[in-house]
């Protein structure tokens, strides 16, 4: 009878064990349809997503003007608030940065960076139906911000 | 003589609490290198921005809580013999799975036929969260002019925080 008892609780065991590893499989399957080369709709630039440390950062890999008229040298950050970090290339740049899966398609608590201004955003990403994502970027209240919506390149 | 005690009084409380008051803001200031961590970036390597990354546990040891700490170098060293000509511009950036990643360093352009590499450094980043936690991972973004289809790069670095503490 005990032996009975001991080997239906360590089924049940083993069973809840196996369904949160799948459900977690399942769970950062999900978060990972982040991962690849996105477009923002002005089509200036290529964004590739990939997690570092369990979080989602996107940098700029392409640029469709790559040069800065004034210089005619690759483009920097040059608007960057840290005048120490004003000679960073933004061929490379992490414009967003930090982003965790909320579930429902969801991720949230990240930021975005505009190159052209140096300002930083909050940011949430919502992916749509159509596999393409609403980037939205606000600062303080998320009612009052601008949408962009970025198409999957690869 | 009530006048007389209650002087005294408020002197010896005055004291007390100046005492109090320095040791509980007592500031340490010191060096905290982080030495010899390794860098493999795995080819095929392809034209333009290329990542690698490497973790540390910060184990600094003082009293007191860590109330400040920037990065003060960055050096990173190619093995010998060689050097980081295959590099345009490197990034340098510092993330834990609970903090946010902050950019801490910069060399563009990479200097031609360096062995070592010194980056400029910000003086603004505070990173004192960053080493509170268990594990921090560096995070290196380095422009490759061209493919290179069959190569590892390989390097390490050596980083120094300026860090201080409160007791």
């Amino acid at each position: 009878m005990t032996k009975s008892i001991f080997l239906t609780f360590s089924l049940a065991i083993l069973t809840v064990g196996v369904a949160f590893g799948q459900d977690k499989k399942a769970d950062q399957k999900e978060a990972d349809r982040l991962i690849g080369v996105w477009a923002p709709s002005n089509g200036r630039a290529l964004v590739k997503v990939q997690n570092i440390a369990g979080k989602y950062y996107g940098r700029i890999v392409k640029l469709k003007e790559p040069n800065d008229p004034e210089t005619g040298k690759p483009k920097l950050d040059k608007n960057n608030p840290d005048e120490s970090l004003r000679d960073t290339p933004l061929l490379g740049y992490r414009m967003l940065k930090d982003f965790v899966y909320a579930g429902d398609d969801e991720w949230t608590e990240g930021t975005i960076y505009d190159p052209l201004s140096g300002s930083l955003y909050s940011c949430t990403i919502k992916m749509k139906k159509d596999g393409s994502l609403d980037i939205r970027g606000y600062i303080g209240v998320k009612a009052l911000g601008r949408t962009d919506v970025w198409t999957r390149v690869k | 003589m009530k006048l007389s005690i209650f002087f005294r009084t408020a002197y010896l409380l005055g004291v007390v609490g100046m005492v109090l008051l320095s040791s509980c803001g007592q500031e340490t200031a010191s060096k905290y290198p982080v030495n010899d961590e390794s860098f493999v970036m795995e080819g095929p390597l392809f034209q333009g921005p290329n990542t690698v990354q490497a973790s540390f546990s910060p184990a600094i040891k003082a009293d007191g809580k860590l109330t400040s700490a920037t990065l003060a170098s960055a050096v990173l060293k190619a093995p010998e013999g060689q050097n980081f000509d295959a590099f345009s511009d490197v990034v340098l950036q510092l993330v834990t799975s609970s903090s946010d990643m902050i950019q801490v360093g910069v060399l563009n352009p990479v200097p031609k036929g360096q062995s070592s590499l010194t980056l400029q450094v910000s003086n603004e980043a505070d990173l004192s969260e960053l080493l509170s936690s268990e594990e921090c991972v560096w995070v290196i973004d380095a422009n490759i002019p061209v493919d290179m289809m069959d190569t590892t790069i390989t390097f390490s670095g050596d980083f120094t925080f300026d860090v201080i503490h409160t007791k």
